[in-house]
C-alpha cells in the first residue's frame, strides 16, 4: 500500500489542538481507527476511558507539555509516563502513538494494546509503532509551521504510507 | 451511514467516561482531600499514616490517589487511626452541624463568658460543602453555656 495522507484536525481544546492523519481512500482518520478499535475492548474499557480523559485534560488544562508523552524514538505516545498517571489512574498497556509539535499541537496516529515490553515485538502495536516513526520522520523533514493552536498550510503537508 | 456512526468513537468514549468515571474520581478525590486535611491538621505525613495502618507508603499513596476504589473497611481503618471521621452520611452530618452550629452561634452572641472548658467536640465545624474544617483554637464556654450544651444535646 502506498497512499498519501493529509493532516486534519481531530479535537480542538482550549490549550491544545490535536490533529491526525487521513489517508486517501480511507473513511476514518488514523486516530478514529484507534478509538474505533479500542472502544469496546471489555477488559480495557476503564483504561480507554482514562486515556480519553487524559487527552481532554491535556487539551483543556495542562497543555501538551513534552514530559506528558512517552518517548517512542522520533514519535511519542500517550498515555503519559507512569509518574504522571496519578490523576487519571493507569492506562495499562494502551499506546496511542503521536507526533509532538509544540505544547499546543499534537498529531495523533494509531496504536493498540501493547502486549510486549518492546513494541517492535508486539503483534498489536509493532506496525503502528513503525508507521508512527516513519510519519514522524517525514513531519520533521517538513519543518512544520504553526501559530498557537493552528498548524499552517496543512493542505500542503503530505505523508506517505 | 447510520446516526450512530456520525458520532466518532472518541466522542462516544468521552461521553461514557464522563458519565461513569468522573463521578467516581470526584468522590474519591473528596475523600482523599479530607484525609490530607486531617493529616495536615495533625502534623502527620502520609508515611505516619502508613506506619499506623501497618501499610507501606506506596499502598497509602495508591489509596489516596483519588482513583483507588476504597472500601468502607479501609476508610474505617483510617478513621480509627486518625481519630476522626472522614466521611459521614448526610443525616448524621446534619445532626452534628445543627447542634454545633447552634452552640457556636449562641456562644458568639454573648459577651459574658469565661474561658473554662472545651465544648465543641474534636475542635471541628463544617463548611458550606459539608467538609470538616478545623478551628485554630478550641471554643470554650462558661458553666451556663455548658448547661445549654447539655440541653441542646439531650
Amino acid at each position: 500500500m502506498n497512499s498519501t495522507g493529509t493532516i486534519v484536525q481531530f479535537k480542538r481544546y482550549r490549550r491544545v489542538c490535536f490533529y491526525t492523519v487521513k489517508f486517501e481512500g480511507s473513511e476514518l482518520t488514523e486516530a478514529d481507527k484507534f478509538f474505533e478499535k479500542v472502544e469496546n475492548e471489555e477488559e480495557y474499557g476503564e483504561y480507554v476511558d482514562n486515556l480519553v480523559k487524559w487527552i481532554k485534560d491535556i487539551g483543556n488544562n495542562r497543555g501538551a507539555r513534552y514530559e506528558l508523552f512517552r518517548d517512542e524514538r522520533i514519535a511519542v505516545a500517550l498515555p503519559p509516563p507512569r509518574q504522571h498517571l496519578r490523576t487519571h489512574n493507569f492506562v495499562k498497556d494502551l499506546r496511542l502513538y503521536c507526533f509532538w509539535v509544540s505544547p499546543n499541537i499534537v498529531i495523533l496516529f494509531n496504536g493498540g494494546i501493547k502486549t510486549k515490553i518492546n513494541p517492535v515485538q508486539c503483534p498489536n502495536v509493532s506496525m503502528h509503532f513503525h508507521n508512527a516513526n516513519n510519519w514522524s520522520k517525514q513531519l520533521v523533514e517538513h519543518e512544520l509551521d504553526y501559530n498557537g493552536l493552528d498548524l499552517m498550510d496543512t493542505d500542503n503537508i503530505e505523508i506517505y504510507d | 451511514m447510520t446516526e450512530q456512526k456520525k458520532i466518532s468513537a472518541f466522542d462516544r468514549i468521552e461521553k461514557r467516561a464522563s458519565k461513569h468515571s468522573e463521578n467516581f474520581v470526584k468522590k474519591s478525590l473528596d475523600i482523599s482531600d479530607e484525609v490530607y486535611d486531617i493529616l495536615k491538621s495533625k502534623g502527620w505525613s502520609q508515611k505516619d499514616l502508613a506506619i499506623k495502618l501497618g501499610k507501606t507508603e506506596a499502598e497509602i499513596s495508591k489509596w489516596l490517589s483519588g482513583l483507588h476504589n476504597l472500601t468502607i473497611k479501609s476508610i474505617t481503618k483510617m478513621e480509627e487511626v486518625l481519630g476522626e471521621e472522614i466521611i459521614m452520611t448526610k443525616s448524621v452530618a446534619k445532626d452534628v452541624f445543627e447542634i454545633e452550629s447552634a452552640l457556636f452561634n449562641s456562644f458568639r452572641k454573648t459577651e459574658s463568658y469565661t474561658l473554662v472548658k472545651p465544648v465543641l467536640k474534636d475542635n471541628v465545624d463544617f463548611n458550606k460543602k459539608g467538609k470538616v474544617i478545623h478551628f485554630p483554637n478550641k471554643i470554650v464556654l462558661n458553666r451556663d453555656k455548658q448547661a445549654d450544651l447539655k440541653s441542646l444535646s439531650a
